[in-house]
């Protein structure tokens, strides 16, 4: 029997308490921790102040799916509009965006104008400090059923993105990068105007956690860099007795690596899977892997071939190509694992079109 | 539930094998794909799978051919924890894949040629090594053209991997 375990995802069990670590608070600066470097060249540290020590708060992956209303911040005030209470009003052209249906709603049904939102002065003087450098600057309102109550900025500079406010730097901007790595920025702007459930799909996936290395994946493709690509058929020609053992071969572009064909058996080499080829330099690597495909630690690489531009048809037509590998008889999987140099050695790889 | 970039994929809300939801599925070429993503936990489990699927096309001169195809990524849930998993498996909250997507079960390429009803389609029974567990991504493919050569689509339903 599976036993199957999900991912606990506590949205729906997130209470108000909780919600209180997801906006700002006062911070005592303890001294204890150790300023970020380097923020002159980070535009993420530069929307964080640092005042000391992170406060401790919520998980930022449970906050960040907060139910909520996504509102562009086209402009922003530099300075507050008014404190009160030591809460800050930011001043600021809106536009809403999207989000969970009913903190839509509420956004729409404000008696009072939609150019003001709560949150702290520093936060206001950040998001405004953002704006003014260029950002494209999104909050996400409705912090405890209150529409003006903002639960999180976020502000998107070039390639890059950073949270806005005390301490987010440390508390949401690393550790959306930590997981997600060179994906973060794609995979952040993909829940702006999501609402709660889609961002906590998107946060709760399991992701490779492969540094440098990088999978192509259609469901991670937040950047649109697979549509950019040909997607051709890979397979095996056939699988001589003397390479059938615990290994995989994989291909890989310059992108990232495709998919990979099982050694363990004649039968399970046979399945065809897909390579993706770049069109603007459609050379293509063949690999042999460990049994996992662990894309960290490929055996030898066996074969180069750049595939034929007119195999290719153009992108998004009703062409692409078909990608072989003959293994040679001659020699064997524990030969190219010895001597890796040596792997290649009678591997042919070829191509002709796929017939539709 | 996903597709590859040049793929459509629509929701039909009657007209299903066994209740009234089904979808219908077209790719630009054979090479593309929809699919769909589970991760199971599996420890020290020995587990076998197959893909399995439901289609036909909707007219008597559609022809070309479908198949279904399971892949398999690799999760290692790694750390310790304070909580007593079962099967071995040390830290359900500290998942890592660790490579990439390799084909484990395969239906084939099967005819679709006029089949307007539905039809059954599944794989071998394969059994890979254990792990802590996998990333499971059933992917159907089609190949179905009409009399003038234009792409049709492929009807589904009951797409699945299945365990023992």
């Amino acid at each position: 029997m599976i036993r199957t375990y999900l991912k606990l995802i506590a949205i729906a069990m997130t209470t108000a308490v909780v919600l209180v670590g997801c906006g700002d608070e006062a911070v005592i600066d303890v001294g204890q921790a150790q300023k970020p470097t380097n923020t002159a060249a980070n535009f993420a540290q530069s929307v964080s102040s640092y005042p000391g020590k992170p406060p401790e708060g919520a998980d930022p992956f449970d906050c960040l799916a907060t139910p909520g209303a996504w509102i562009h911040l086209t402009a922003v005030s530099s300075t507050p509009d008014k404190e009160v209470d030591g809460a800050a009003f930011i001043r600021a052209a809106t536009e809403l965006i999207g989000g969970d249906v009913a903190a839509v709603e509420a956004w729409k049904a404000r008696a009072n104008d939609k150019s003001t939102l709560r949150s702290t002065t520093t936060t206001a003087q950040l998001a405004a400090k953002a704006a003014s450098s260029g950002a494209e600057v999104y909050a996400k309102t409705g912090f405890d059923g209150d529409p003006q109550e903002i639960i999180l900025i976020v502000a998107f500079k070039g390639d890059q993105f950073g949270f806005v406010g005390e301490c987010k730097y440390e508390r949401f901007t690393v550790p959306l990068q930590k997981r997600f790595g060179e994906d973060a920025t794609g995979i952040v702007r993909s829940i702006i105007g999501a609402d709660a459930a889609h961002t906590a799909e998107v946060l709760s996936e399991e992701r490779p956690n492969l540094p440098g290395v990088k999978v192509l994946n259609p469901q991670y493709d937040y950047l649109g860099e697979l549509s950019q690509l040909e997607l051709a058929s890979f397979k095996l020609a056939d699988l001589p007795a003397s390479w059938i053992g615990p290994y995989t071969i994989c291909t890989r572009i310059k992108l990232g690596w495709s998919d990979c064909v099982d050694l363990s058996s004649a039968e399970l080499a046979s399945i065809e899977v897909s390579a993706y080829v770049d069109p603007k330099s459609p050379t293509i690597e063949v690999w042999l892997l460990d049994s996992d495909a662990n894309l960290r630690e490929p055996i030898a690489k066996l074969a180069t071939a750049t595939v034929p531009s007119d195999l290719l048809g153009s992108l998004h037509d009703d062409r692409t190509a078909r990608l072989t590998v003959s293994l040679p008889p001659d020699r064997s999987v524990s030969d190219a694992v010895r001597d890796p140099a040596t792997a290649g050695a009678g591997v042919e790889l070829a191509a002709d079109e796929s017939a539709r | 539930m996903g597709v590859t970039a040049d793929a459509g994929l629509e929701y039909q809300s009657s007209g299903g094998a066994t209740g009234p939801g089904n979808v219908r599925f077209k790719g630009s070429t054979s090479a593309q794909y929809m699919y769909q993503t589970i991760a199971l936990a599996t420890g020290d489990d020995n587990e076998t799978y197959r893909a399995a699927f439901n289609y036909k096309v909707a007219g008597g001169n559609h022809v070309g051919s479908a198949r279904a195809a399971l892949f398999r990524q690799t999760i290692d849930y790694r750390g310790s924890s304070l909580c007593s998993y079962a099967d071995g498996l040390d830290n359900l909250n500290d998942p890592a894949v660790i490579g990439g997507f390799v084909a484990l079960a395969d239906t084939g390429w099967r005819s679709v040629n006029g089949v307007l009803s539905w039809t059954a389609g599944t794989s071998s029974w394969q059994n890979p090594t254990n792990q802590d567990g996998y990333k499971m991504r059933i992917r159907v493919f089609e190949n179905v053209v009409d009399n003038t050569g234009a792409g049709q689509w492929l009807y589904l339903d009951n797409i699945r991997g299945e365990g023992t």
